[in-house]
């Protein structure tokens, strides 16, 4: 295919004319729905979970915290060492008490409708220790620094760029500097993030995600249930 | 969201009773913005008096006044002839809100009332003056490139509120001396359309001079020689669905090439639509130029602060207000 080629999308049409059906639009009897608390804070620890007033809230069938949460078969056994994990690490859902990020799920209640699980999310009181957290890209900008194994790589995509003369700057009559900053830019799908299991069997469970790579999906689920 | 009443009175007492007899209750009309802050736990009314079924729906053009009903829809207000005719800066401004789907469900009523858009307000894990009373403004600190140059003290600014009101029709109403006219338990009474916003001072909590049971059932607008001497300028992020960083409502009278009346007012810059009414009077009985045009900014412009992200609005905010009459004088 040439750049110029383009190809139409399966769902394109649908999607367009809005009558595509999204995950969280698939009808099911007897489903539970699950909601989550996030994070308020960008970096710190948990110090409490007050959660009984949810586990106690009309329709709820379970809250989930990292307290609670049973292991996840998949996960690699390797015990974490103690403490805050490793940046780089991968991210565990409900398995400490540390906040890594903004809007980190903290807990999820799960509740005979949407609407009861919300309203008993709503009840889950959390308090946290707050650590300085650093998301200031121009205030960091001084310690900016290349990642080692980035640098470390010949076949990195991140490397710098070189293209024509790179000395003729050096040489040149009429210098501009100026800054150039990107403005913030949302990943904004048409989608909103939702998934329906549906087990089918003991050992068949049909997963309805909003995702952009459904076979790497699969496998990662089939990975972690095991 | 918490499980609330859903009432739907035929009659406007009955509305304001049910309002009334309980503190949990509020008003909601199209919904589009008291359904969000439901959701994000900003509101949790224990009664929703849904005042859809009230007979508040009419626009009409009455000895020399334009009469518009609470619940008339933005898009039918800003597409109805005796609106082009009569007060087409409103009908621009309207037009400049939200998006078509939405304009179908605002009602009048609604967007006047709207809430601010402030993040801090939005997020309740933040201090917010507004939402909590008394437990701080985390926006004087924060994120605050959309907040208010007028109408708040800067040593004050914690323990107030640098919010903007979001609403461009309201923006227009200001300019165009409006009325409000509004029905309480005791019976009616009619206020500026100026004088039902208010500024945050100590109380940042309450955005109008309403009561909690007082329902808005229409506006009135006056005639006035404008004309087509009209221009709302909204500036915002994106060309659409976005709201006003700075918007300009500007219309002017002017006759034998001399300003006879002007109106000013703007929006994105205040807790409240703003009237500049200082440059409007300069205007008067001078003749139409651009240089005429800068000093009114400028004298506008007298009182406005900022808090750091917001610096730009003190260039944006005059250059938009020469921008806005410029376009109503006609002179491009
Ligand atoms: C994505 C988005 C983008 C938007 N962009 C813009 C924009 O660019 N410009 C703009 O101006 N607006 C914008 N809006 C806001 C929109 O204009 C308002 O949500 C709408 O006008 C509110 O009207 P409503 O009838 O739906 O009010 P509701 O949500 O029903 O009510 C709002 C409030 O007013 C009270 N109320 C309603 N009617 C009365 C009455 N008659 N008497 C007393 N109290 C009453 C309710 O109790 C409630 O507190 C946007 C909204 C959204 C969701």
């Amino acid at each position: 295919m040439t750049d110029k080629e383009s190809l139409d999308r399966v769902d394109g049409p649908e999607k367009v004319a809005g009558t595509a059906t999204y995950s969280a639009e698939y009808r099911f009897k007897n489903l539970a729905h699950a909601v989550l608390v996030t994070s308020t804070i960008a970096k710190g620890e948990i110090t409490s979970m007050e959660t009984r007033k949810a586990e106690r809230a009309p329709g709820v069938l379970t809250v989930l915290t990292h307290l609670n949460a049973p292991e996840i078969p998949g996960n690699p056994k390797a015990v974490q060492p103690a403490g805050r994990a490793a940046v780089g690490t991968a991210f565990r859902l409900f398995h400490d008490r540390y906040i890594y990020f903004d809007g980190q799920p903290v807990a999820l209640v799960v509740a005979e409708t949407a609407e009861k699980a919300k309203y008993a999310a709503s009840l889950i009181q959390v308090t946290y220790q707050t650590e300085k957290h650093a998301t200031d890209f121009e205030a960091n900008s001084r310690h900016a620094a290349l990642p080692v194994n980035i640098q470390r790589s010949q076949n990195s995509p991140f490397k710098d760029y070189e293209r024509g003369n790179p000395g003729a700057v050096v040489q040149a009559e009429v210098k501009i500097e100026a800054t150039y900053t990107i403005p913030t830019q949302h990943h904004q799908p048409l989608e909103p993030h939702a998934t329906i299991a549906v087990w089918e069997g003991d050992d068949k469970l049909t997963v309805y995600d909003k995702n952009q790579v459904s076979n790497l999906h699969r496998e990662t689920s089939r990975r972690h249930l095991n | 969201m918490k499980a609330f009443q859903y009432l739907r009175p035929s009659k406007v007492q009955d509305a304001i009773r049910a309002v009334g007899s309980d503190p949990g209750a509020r008003f909601i009309a199209g919904g589009t913005n008291l359904i969000d802050l439901m959701k994000r736990g900003i509101v949790s009314p224990d009664k929703l008096v849904d005042i859809n079924h009230l007979p508040l729906k009419k626009i009409s053009y009455q000895s020399g006044r334009l009469k518009i009903g609470a619940l008339a829809l933005n898009s039918e207000v800003a597409a109805h002839p005796a609106v082009l005719q009569k007060q087409p800066l409103l009908a621009q401004a309207l037009h400049s809100g939200a998006s078509g789907q939405l304009r179908n469900m605002a009602t009048m009523g609604g967007n006047a009332l709207q809430r601010t858009r402030c993040p801090y307000f939005y997020d309740t894990a933040f201090p917010c003056n507004k939402r909590k009373p008394g437990s701080g403004c985390a926006a004087v600190e924060g994120i605050n490139r959309m907040h208010s140059i007028f109408g708040v003290e800067k040593a004050n600014a914690t323990q107030s509120c640098i919010a903007v009101h979001p609403s461009d029709m309201s923006v227009a109403l200001a300019a165009l001396d409006a009325e409000v006219i509004i029905q309480g338990q005791g019976g009616e009474r009619r206020i500026a359309f100026t004088d039902l916003h208010r500024l945050p001072g100590n109380q940042p909590e309450l955005d109008t001079t309403l009561e909690r049971n007082e329902l808005i059932t229409g506006f009135e607008i006056p005639d006035n020689d404008f004309g087509m001497h009209a221009h709302y300028l909204k500036v915002r992020d994106r060309a659409s669905f976005a709201f006003a960083i700075v918007s300009v409502a500007a219309a002017l009278d002017v006759k034998e090439g001399k300003i006879n009346a002007a109106r000013l007012a703007m929006g994105g810059v205040a807790h409240k639509p703003w009237r500049l009414f200082e440059a409007e009077r300069h205007l008067l009985g001078k003749p139409v130029s651009e240089a005429l045009f800068r000093q009114a900014a400028a004298l506008g412009m007298r009182d406005a602060v900022s808090f750091g992200q917001n610096d730009y609005k003190l260039r944006m905010a005059p250059n938009a207000v020469v921008q806005a009459l410029l376009h109503a004088a006609a002179i491009e």
